[in-house]
């Protein structure tokens, strides 16, 4: 749906990381961890898609929904000079987001950069049900990193920062546990992560789900923009679209 | 309430306003968000003989006032869009117009016989402007004689009004336009996609995989537009005009340059509203300015005012 939000708060929360919450009482009423909106930066033509966000919080109640974004380029920009109070037009909730399996009693979640952000409503929902959640989280330094306080509160977290500023030094799959006995795996980061994250789970066979970042035309399903190599049951190989078909995707399935 | 029915043709719109094809797909996502019945016609998504993958990721990417794809045709195949998707857009009164591609003429003429008695389709768009496909698509289109033959063998086998929608790509899109008439096109729609590219400088690596693609929106309106006049110029088939076009202002820039109806693509990206958003719009421009039908604007531009 297109709902017509207010900018509740859009602030800096560290050198590189924005935080945007806007009151969008219907989108946030049905929307789900893992699903993503399409936000208008500008109501000129200038920058002329909208740019997809994963959501961060999802509050029902008070009909609030929030993303972590970076500043990437001019779209990025132009969210980061919008002001609080002021009108934003949001496209969403969109695609198809985490699936929390039965009888999740043990959940794994990997996040890297800014990544990290789509997997909190997940560790909500998770917690919620009483599953025990571990919790990895790499990013470049200890100024990219969002969201600990929350996450320590849902789950047990580990961190590795690429220049040891914080946690272990060096890549997240240095902190991969050694025993993993969980129902589920659930990983958002880059596409080098997720790689780490499919073949080490692939190799003693968890369960996994990965999110996918893509560049998208319209976030709907209809420009075929943002596909991504999926192998279905027969084997074969096929394009699927990351906003409609995913972004969330079976780790055996898809192809990085 | 203005009148807003066009012509194309034997072609009866309700509007003028079709949505373009490879920007809507067959209409199923759109139809959670507006009623598509409010549409002038809706231009499927370039359907081939057999299925499609298209072409590698990244398919698409932004450039100022525009965007850059190459999705190059993915779809599944006329026969799955007989069974599935034509079926579910006979549900809404709009007309449908489905756009075909090939490899070769004969794909073309299969495509449009497989189509041929189907119901629920008021015309064929001929897509022979893809830029995002080796062969096929543009190849077809930047020849005249070309673009005749593959007009000319659908029209064997078709019954169907046939719309050829132009590429931009050419020397002389007049002349396409003409061998193309000349050949028995019922309506030309222009224009497709403008060839582009764009590079990341850090990675000095194509934006696109396939380093080429079509350029779409506001950035290309006025070349669009220039070339909607010479060719209403040039042809007397109906003329639908392509390109940019973001609002009713717009649109009715081009229909005073001589288009019949006018397609809106890209911009369904930019607001899923735009189609229903420009149709009230137009209504507005032409109360406002008291005129009681649409069609009294087509082709009106007054070029030799300035003489």
């Amino acid at each position: 749906m297109i709902e017509q939000g207010r900018i509740v708060v859009n602030k800096q929360i560290l050198p590189c990381y924005y935080c945007l919450e806007i009151f969008v009482p219907q989108i946030a009423a049905s929307a789900h961890a893992g699903q993503f909106i399409m936000v208008t930066p500008d109501m000129g033509l200038e920058i002329f898609l909208k740019r997809p966000m994963s959501l961060n919080r999802i509050d029902r109640e008070f009909g609030v929904i929030s993303i972590i974004y970076k500043i990437h380029g001019k779209g990025t920009k132009a969210i980061s000079e919008l002001g609080e109070g002021s009108e934003i037009e949001i496209l969403g909730p969109l695609g198809h987001g985490w699936r929390i399996v039965n009888n999740c009693r043990r959940a794994l979640l990997i996040g890297g950069g800014s990544g990290v952000a789509s997997l909190l409503p997940l560790a909500a929902d998770l917690a919620a049900i009483n599953t025990k959640i571990d919790m990895l989280i790499g990013a470049a330094s200890v100024d990219e990193l969002f969201c600990l306080e929350e996450f320590s509160a849902l789950a047990d977290v580990s961190v590795s920062t690429d220049d040891g500023s914080f946690g272990v030094h060096g890549l997240i799959s240095r902190i991969f546990p050694d025993q993993p006995k969980y129902d589920a795996v659930y990983a958002c980061g880059p596409r080098g992560m997720l790689k780490a994250v499919q073949q080490w789970t692939d190799k003693l066979n968890l369960p996994c789900q990965l999110s996918l970042e893509e560049k998208m035309g319209c976030g709907l399903g209809t420009c075929m923009g943002c596909v991504c190599s999926v192998k279905d049951e027969n084997g074969d190989i096929n394009y699927r679209r990351v906003c409609h078909d995913g972004p969330v995707f079976n780790s055996k399935e898809v192809q990085l | 309430m203005a009148d807003l029915c066009v012509n194309i043709g034997k072609i009866a719109l309700k509007n003028p306003l079709l949505v373009a094809s490879g920007t809507f797909g067959y209409g199923r996502e759109f139809a959670d968000i507006y009623n598509l019945s409010l549409l002038g016609g809706i231009c499927v998504k370039g359907t081939t003989l057999e299925p499609r993958q298209g072409n590698q990721p990244p398919r698409i990417v932004e450039t100022s006032a525009g965007m850059l794809n190459s999705v190059g045709l993915q779809n599944p195949g006329v026969e799955k869009v007989i069974a599935e998707e034509i079926s579910f857009l006979r549900q809404f009164d709009t007309a449908i117009i489905i756009n075909i591609a090939g490899h070769s003429r004969d794909d073309y003429q299969e495509v449009a016989a497989r189509l041929e008695g189907v119901p629920g389709i008021a015309a064929l768009e001929l897509n022979i402007s893809c830029p995002n496909v080796k062969l096929g698509g543009m190849a077809f289109g930047v020849d005249c004689v070309a673009a005749s033959e593959i007009v000319k063998v659908v029209r064997q086998v078709s019954s169907l009004p046939l719309i050829v929608k132009l590429s931009p790509n050419v020397t002389d899109i007049c002349a396409i336009a003409a061998a193309v008439e000349e050949a028995g096109a019922d309506a030309v729609a222009l224009v497709n996609t403008f060839l582009g590219m764009a590079i990341d400088i850090a990675t000095r690596k194509p934006m696109l995989a396939n380093i080429m693609g079509g350029l779409s929106g506001p950035a290309i309106k006025p070349i669009a537009l220039r070339m909607v006049y010479q060719v209403a110029q040039t042809v007397s088939i109906p003329v639908i005009g392509i390109g940019g076009i973001c609002s009713a202002a717009d649109a009715l820039e081009f229909m005073i340059a001589g288009a019949s109806a006018f397609e809106i693509g890209s911009v369904n990206f930019h607001n899923p509203l735009a189609a229903p958003q420009i149709i009230l719009e137009l209504n507005n421009w032409l109360d406002q300015n008291g005129i009681t039908k649409i069609t009294e604007v087509i082709g009106t531009l007054k070029a030799d005012e300035y003489f």
